[in-house]
């Protein structure tokens, strides 16, 4: 084995080597662009955590992985220097382990090692000017992993004898389903989840081509589940991209419209709905459409944009630090979030609570700022700042970042300059603070947006409220509160909005609340907005082609969560196509004289993942010649040794009369 | 000599999609003999070989190489075979040095000295490049790496081909070298009758994927054999002869060739009345192009109506 790592270590190298170059190129860029967005201070964060790195990252590891498993077997695809490799006198499973070996040790040199460069880079202190931690390098291994799924994809590309035009790809598509699943999980222990499975069946799928020179039919029952597992992901994609094409080519099936509620300065509130390729339709709550006061004619979005009122809100979250940072993986919102930016110092506000300060320019850390009250990084609610609130706005004005700080019972001024803090309001003994933020008004004044668990107040900097209201309809249904600012400037309207996943539970009967208030004077005015209309989805074309997708898939989307994005929703007509499906697998089988235990096996394959269960079937099945049985006249495989309609065994080739046989004697 | 023959196949079968390349194929090659497999392009020696090696699955009936299954093979088993391929196919950046480092650390039995007498035969540099060796250098080296084991079984798929004469000379006295040792057996396929008749024992000659002929060298030579008729006028037309391969026309003359010429050929021949009927000497190339030329009556290629227009 160790001379096939050392031949196979001297073919790849230089495809290594290359694969080297490329990354770490592709990684100065990125340190480049990380320098040039902290040197214009445009909202840095960490080069670790950056979107861009990631897909620049994921499609590196994604192509370097795969060409370099493909090049592997490649390299002997003469069937001369295939048949010279395998002949050597070890099993075929240790020469496939030689060639495994070399190929993750070159993938690990070309990937591997400049992301761990990246990596010590941004570690070592006066480089990056953000924290560090090691789980922010999870998203970079999970990409890196990512790569050594498409390695045995490549390797599978390259080794499977593909019968059809495009099927030698199939090997593909389950690297490319790993590749969503690192992109959509939302903890590292699932990412790690799905590339095992589907590295482990990727890599059965190699084992056992490798074992029969690529062919099906001589391969063990595991390799072969696992070839045809790879091959059913890879014909789910087939038919997604052409349920998209059709979609694309029926433009009368793309029709879609939305809603969304708007609110003017004045308090009014309309419903905006959105059409494909037709102006928005606007009416208030009555149905009436707004006029222009001008010429009263009915206004188009644009006009109405002019009069929106600027909103702000906060979500609302009373568990952990780490609750309330509920945030995927590779999010870095999860570890820190960016609190300020004040002339050459960049303040964020750590997952523990604790706000730090970077200096732009040294890129080191400069200090922190707490209150000797609060215990940062201890596990209780309390401890440490909790996070401000993501502070939107409605197309209007962009909300300051504050010097307004929260711990879950106090409000704190921050004074920077001096590294203090004032303590400007207090949440009551059995109540805390669920989210917080600040916003800066037309006339420049500051206002802090506090929720407890009871109510939802407007304070000054002193800490005066400015109203205050029940939080009601309360936490948990509703989870984010959002402030508009009215005209006169003494009023308000305050929208409780519910939880996403709340509102699942109850079945969408959850509607958001309005309610309009005056300062000093209380709610003048509740109304619960009706349900906008869903966007998309209900077109009859795209639901009738989405049929064709596996009932099994569809199942898993209408009882998991996990899918529910990613495949089309349960339809139990997708049944029907299922069934064609079986009776065409069946009839194939049938035709070339399946055992009835792989008969039984495909039927049920082909319930459940319909069309590209059969596409699946078609391209792994190696399809034998038939022939004309010479006792019962019926066609036959001819890779049977019996007739399987009549047990006839198959007659010898027929004679010419020039034959010449004799008995060999050696001398 | 021992009774259990080295390669031993059972209805051995393969089929290209609808295309039957070897059609049940009986064989056994006994122990130390030199065994050549002939048939022309396309006819099911390569796939046969294949199949023997394990490389290739068959579609029906199986085959036992060294008493072993051919697609179980095991390690210790293949050490025993040496495989030498027909294109000759190594890994190119290697020298002749790395190619023979690599393929020694695979054998324990490696022996230098067979490798660096094939090597000197061939004339080649131990840090010649394999991409810049010439053909015949390159299968002076296949077949040096392939020797050098000392296998007991040497299989050669076709290890002349393309090879100027020089090469050829000295890839078959590398194989006589080889059959001095009697327990040594080599199973090689050869469209090189020459060389065929130099070191071959046993024949077995494929033809379209049948076999239709396995005996020794001498019988297949004796079995086939030319007849030439003269007449005094146009020749007459040819009745049905037994065993009948090909027949030429030319003036006054009748050229017959046939398999198992005995007396019921002969009755039917002198009923055509010829003036003269005689046996004639043919070599091995001429009987083995006339066994698998096309069957029956035909003139030369150039007097095809066919050919002409």
């Amino acid at each position: 084995m160790k001379e096939i790592m050392l031949k196979e270590w001297r073919e790849q190298m230089k495809v290594a080597l290359l694969g080297l170059a490329i990354l770490i190129f592709l990684l100065t860029l990125d340190y480049r662009a990380y320098t040039r967005q902290l040197e214009n201070m445009n909202a840095p964060g960490t080069p670790l955590m950056d979107g861009e790195l990631f897909g620049q990252a994921a499609f590196f590891c994604a192509i370097f992985g795969m060409a370099l498993g493909w090049l592997q077997i490649r390299a002997e695809k003469h069937r001369d220097l295939w048949a010279f490799l395998v002949h050597h006198p070890i099993t075929r499973t240790a020469i496939l382990l030689g060639k495994i070996g070399a190929g993750l040790s070159l993938y690990a040199l070309g990937a591997g090692l400049p992301l761990l460069g990246f990596i010590a880079l941004v570690r070592t202190p006066g480089h990056v000017a953000a924290p560090f931690e090691w789980a922010m390098t999870l998203p970079l291994a999970g990409l890196f992993l990512l790569g050594i799924v498409y390695y045995f994809a490549g390797m599978l590309t390259g080794v499977r004898q593909a019968r059809w035009y495009g099927s030698r790809g199939f090997g593909l598509g389950l690297a490319f389903f790993a590749s969503i699943g690192v992109a959509q999980s939302h903890e590292f222990w699932q990412v790690l989840l799905i590339l095992a499975m589907t590295g482990a069946v990727l890599a059965l799928a190699v084992w056992g081509s490798f074992q029969s020179g690529g062919y099906y039919r001589s391969q063990s029952m595991p390799c072969k589940l696992a070839l045809t597992a790879a091959c059913v992901a890879a014909a789910v994609i087939v038919v997604q991209v052409a349920i998209d094409l059709f979609a694309v080519l029926a433009p009368e099936s793309r029709s879609f419209s939305y809603g969304e509620y708007l609110f003017t300065k004045n308090g009014a509130v309309y419903k905006v709905t959105h059409h494909e390729s037709e102006e928005p339709e606007i009416v208030d709550l009555d149905g009436k459409p707004p006029l222009d006061d001008k010429t009263g004619r009915p206004m188009k979005l644009e006009d109405l944009q002019q009069h929106l009122a600027p909103a702000w809100g906060t979500s609302v979250c009373f568990g952990t630090l780490g609750e309330r940072r509920d945030a995927r993986y590779l999010n870095s919102y999860r570890f820190f979030g960016l609190w300020l930016m004040a002339e050459k110092t960049l303040w964020y506000l750590r997952h523990d609570g604790a706000l730090v300060s970077f200096d732009s320019v040294t890129r080191r850390q400069t200090g922190t700022l707490s209150d000797p009250a609060i215990s940062i990084g201890a596990s209780p609610a309390a401890a440490g700042f909790i996070p401000s609130s993501d502070a939107y706005e409605n197309g209007v004005r962009v909300p300051e970042p504050g010097r307004i700080l929260a711990s879950a019972t106090t409000v704190y001024l921050a004074d920077l300059h001096r590294h203090a803090l004032k303590p400007i309001w207090t949440a009551g003994n059995d109540d805390s603070i669920g989210g917080y933020g600040s916003y800066t008004t037309t006339s420049a004044e500051q206002r802090v947006l506090v929720v407890t668990r009871r109510s939802v107040q407007l304070l000054d900097t002193n800490g005066q409220a400015e109203w205050s209201v029940p939080y009601q309809p309360s936490y948990p249904a509703y989870s984010r509160i959002s402030v508009l600012f009215l005209e006169p400037a003494n009023r308000f309207a305050i929208g409780f909005y519910p939880d996403s996943k709340a509102d699942k539970k109850s079945g969408g009967k959850l509607l958001t609340r309005m309610e309009w208030l005056t300062a000093g004077e209380g709610i003048s005015k509740s109304v619960d907005l009706p349900r906008l209309p869903r966007s998309g989805g209900d077109d009859f074309v795209i639901k009738s082609v989405s049929l064709l997708m596996p009932p099994s898939l569809m199942a898993a989307a209408a009882f998991g969560e996990v899918f529910g994005e990613v495949f089309w929703p349960w339809n139990p007509w997708c049944l029907i196509p299922a069934g064609l499906c079986a009776m065409v697998g069946w009839w194939l089988g049938r035709r070339y004289s399946f055992p009835a235990k792989a008969q039984v096996g495909w039927l049920a394959f082909h319930f459940l993942f319909g069309l590209p269960g059969l596409l699946a079937f078609l391209s792994v099945q190696e399809w034998p010649a038939r022939e004309t049985c010479p006792r019962c006249q019926k066609l036959r495989v001819v890779d049977r040794e019996q007739c399987p309609h009549c047990g006839a065994d198959f007659a010898p080739p027929e004679k010419n009369g020039t034959e010449i046989f004799e008995s060999l004697r050696a001398n | 000599m021992s009774e259990q023959p080295v390669i031993r196949t059972r209805e051995l079968t393969c089929y290209f999609g609808r295309k039957c390349a070897v059609q049940a194929l009986n064989l056994e090659v006994p122990r130390g003999c030199v065994f050549a497999f002939l048939g022309r392009n396309g006819s099911g020696k390569t796939t046969a070989i294949r199949m023997l090696l394990g490389m290739l699955a068959p579609t029906r009936g199986e085959a036992a190489v060294l008493g072993c299954d051919s697609q179980a093979l095991a390690p210790e088993t293949r050490a025993r075979i040496g495989y030498l391929t027909e294109e000759h196919q190594l890994y190119g950046w290697m020298s002749v040095r790395q190619a023979a480092d690599f393929q020694s650390a695979f054998y324990p039995g490696w022996n230098k000295r067979i490798f660096g007498g094939v090597i000197d035969h061939f004339g080649l540099q131990s840090e010649a490049r394999v991409k810049d060796l010439s053909r015949g250098e390159r299968a002076g080296l296949c077949l040096a790496l392939t020797l050098a084991p000392d296998p007991e079984l040497l299989i050669l798929d076709d290890p002349a081909l393309s090879l100027d004469p020089v090469a050829r000379r000295s890839l078959v006295e590398s194989m006589i070298y080889l059959t001095g040792r009697s327990d040594r057996t080599i199973f090689f396929s050869s469209h090189n009758l020459a060389d065929v008749e130099r070191v071959a024992d046993f024949i077995a000659v494929l033809d379209c994927g049948v076999l239709r002929a396995c005996c020794p060298l001498e019988s297949f030579r004796s079995s086939v054999q030319e007849v030439r008729l003269r007449f005094s006028g146009a020749p007459p037309l040819l009745p049905k002869i037994p065993g009948l391969l090909q027949a030429f026309r030319l003036e006054q003359e009748l050229r017959v060739t046939c398999v198992h010429y005995n007396g019921a050929t002969e009755q039917a021949l002198r009923s055509l009345s010829p003036e003269t009927m005689e046996i004639l000497p043919l070599g091995l190339e001429d009987a083995f192009i006339s066994y698998l030329g096309k069957r029956g009556e035909k003139s030369f290629i150039l007097a095809d109506p066919e050919v002409q227009s």
